[in-house]
């Protein structure tokens, strides 16, 4: 086991704004970790500051010992929470592109993947509904060997069954020595799946705790917990 | 199809009982290798360290024993087996007992309740 | 790595140019077509004279689409391939701030080259339509020993100079936008509006600043003019001396201006990018 992300004091600004109040915060490998938080509670901007999207106001973070750049984008696969990718392009285009610019990208994984969801590689992007767009990004995102994996929101915009069928991509696509670092509101869905969880408010970590320590210590599970430390 | 497990509990715990259950049951027979740890994480949908977790303690009450290289294996201790078959029966019992209690049954009400239930089913 | 962003920069935008290209060989092909007409018959039918006049104004009109189209697409595509949800995809890719940047460049400079080879081409195969084919009898070489005589200086050196120039205007005019866009993005909310004013910020600015320039270099001249033996300098030498005078400092102010642009850019996306 090493450590994978390392942020210390980071903290980021919008104007007089605060949305990451010195955040520290250390991701070891092999583990998958909800970063859970009301709407605005900072999660999007500490996951594009990870993937080099935003520049720290203050405070360090590091990938690797390494600061974010070339090296970190190598290993870390992102998923946005919103569509990305170029809408007139054949999803097998985006394929090629993910294949050329990613050495660790297995494009045999993509390809299976898209045959189990029924998703044919000739449809272009824009053809596609929302729920399916948001599949084929999962995919390419998940079709990478990377060392971290950050999702943000991978689950919001499609139907349960897929959801069930998404969650089990995502368990059965990473290494046992990667990480996957998961953001959320839909906690419930994908309690069974994380080993830790870190809730997120106003900038600030509330708490940090394995998912099993939350239920043993608290006797509910952590939905119900956050339900209660953020009950409006 | 992910297993169903309750919320408010340590999620390893319920592995545990469930493969207990699966021994205990004769799903898994005395000897038997154990699926890998990410399999069967997958299949229950859960975290393959939970499933590892409920391992490693499946391990320590000695149900279950690992070999280094070919897997986990069931006990082929079949007393074993056969008393944490009667300490789960003797729980449920004593939490059925408990139940009734509250309801303000007496023992001996309890009892004849339960042999005409159990008369009626099998007649 | 930089020879797949080339690859990919070109895919992306070629579907768009070549389009474009098409049309202006269509209206370069009837403007010819109107040109040879007029030039063969004498008389004045009205609907020849209809069609000369609309494969003109279509001409005229793809020229200035050409232009437009070139620039303007180069902008768009910058800015929603930088700074709009495919950002997300442009930066998470593991190639550094200054691949990027370049490559964005180089290819956009490369479409507008190209769009100005077009025109001078259509506008060579005008004029051959025109003189029907005269223009490739014409003694070249006495021509170029007679712009010699006349100017001062090599029809290929006024070639060169002229070419440095326009390459480096279009690389200007780009990092100009370029750099507009990266502005614009910094702002939290109307981040397209904010471009576009950036843009005709700087602009104007660098209008001004040119304005003064050529004032300023004309001065020189002048005092030049006065202080040198005015007889002495003959008409021959003055062609090629006010046109090194007129164009050498247009050349050093589009590179120091580029120059500061390119960096203003990339320390913009390097420390300051902003994505929504």
């Amino acid at each position: 086991m090493s450590t994978l992300l390392e942020c210390r004091e980071l903290t980021k600004n919008f104007g007089d704004k605060t949305a990451v109040d010195h955040i520290n915060l250390c991701i070891e490998s092999g583990h998958i970790i909800g970063l859970l938080g009301p709407n605005g509670s900072g999660k999007t901007t500490l996951i594009k500051m990870i993937n080099g999207l935003l520049t720290p106001s203050s405070g360090t973070l590091y990938f690797k010992e390494n600061p974010i750049g070339v090296e970190s984008k190598k290993h870390i696969s992102y998923l946005p929470d919103h569509t990305y990718l170029n809408m007139n392009e054949r999803v097998s285009d985006i394929i090629d592109f993910f294949t050329d610019f990613y050495e660790d990208f297995d494009k045999a994984r993509a390809y299976d993947m898209l045959e189990k969801l029924s998703i044919s590689p000739s449809d272009r992007l824009k053809t596609m509904s929302k729920g399916t767009k948001e599949k084929v990004q999962l995919i390419l995102v998940m079709s990478r060997r990377a060392d971290l994996y950050v999702l943000d929101e991978p689950i919001a915009g499609v139907d349960p069954a897929a959801r069930d069928y998404i969650l089990n991509v995502i368990l059965t696509n990473y290494e046992p020595s990667a990480s996957i670092l998961i953001s959320t509101h839909l906690i419930a869905d994908i309690e069974n799946i994380l080993d830790e969880v870190i809730f997120i408010q106003n900038g600030q970590i509330r708490l940090s705790s394995s998912v099993d320590d939350i239920r043993a210590a608290e006797g509910k599970s952590v939905d119900t917990l956050f339900r209660e430390v953020f009950k409006c | 199809m992910a297993w169903n497990l309750n919320s408010d509990r340590p999620i390893f715990l319920q592995i545990v009982e469930r493969i207990e259950m699966d021994i205990i049951s004769g799903k898994y027979q005395p000897g038997d290798k154990l699926p890998s740890v990410r399999d069967l994480a997958a299949e229950a949908a859960v975290n393959p360290n939970t499933m590892q977790k409920a391992f490693q303690e499946l391990e320590h009450t000695g149900l279950v024993y690992s070999q280094r290289t070919a897997g986990r294996f069931i006990t082929e201790d079949t007393h074993m087996i056969d008393e944490l078959k009667s300490s789960i029966a003797k729980e449920k019992i004593t939490e059925l007992i408990d139940l009734m209690q509250q309801l303000g049954f007496q023992n001996e009400e309890i009892l004849s309740l339960i042999q005409q239930i159990m008369k009626g089913e099998t007649s | 790595m930089l020879r797949k962003l080339f690859k990919y920069e070109f895919k992306s935008t070629a579907r768009l140019m070549l389009m474009i290209y098409a049309i202006m060989a269509a209206v370069t092909v009837l403007g010819c077509i109107a040109m040879a007409s007029s030039a063969m018959q004498s008389d004045d039918s009205p609907v020849r004279e209809f069609f000369v006049i609309l494969a003109m104004v279509s001409y005229v009109l793809g020229i200035f689409a050409l232009f437009i189209v070139t620039y303007v697409y180069m902008c768009v595509h910058f800015y929603r391939t930088m700074y709009s949800d495919r950002g997300y995809l442009t930066h998470t890719l593991p190639v550094s701030h200054h691949s990027i940047l370049n490559v964005k460049l180089l290819v956009s400079l490369f479409w507008m080259l190209c769009s100005i080879l077009l025109l001078l081409l259509s506008v060579f195969a005008l004029i051959a339509a025109a003189s029907r084919g005269a223009v490739f009898q014409m003694d070249f070489s006495y021509f170029l020993s007679e712009f010699y005589r006349t100017s001062g200086m090599h029809f290929g050196a006024l070639i060169l100079y002229l070419l440095v120039a326009i390459i480096l205007s279009c690389l200007l005019y780009l990092l100009m936008v370029f750099t507009s866009a990266s502005i614009g993005q910094l702002f939290s909310q109307h981040k397209v509006a904010a471009s576009v004013i950036a843009g005709v910020v700087l602009y104007f600015a660098e209008q001004i600043i040119s304005t003064i320039i050529m004032v300023a270099s004309g001065y020189v001249m002048l005092m030049n003019d006065i202080s040198a033996d005015t007889s002495a300098v003959s008409a021959v030498s003055e062609f090629s001396d006010i046109f090194t005078m007129l164009l050498t400092p247009t050349i050093i102010y589009s590179v120091i201006l580029s120059v500061i642009y390119y960096v203003v850019c990339y320390r913009i996306t390097k420390k300051h990018i902003n994505l929504e």
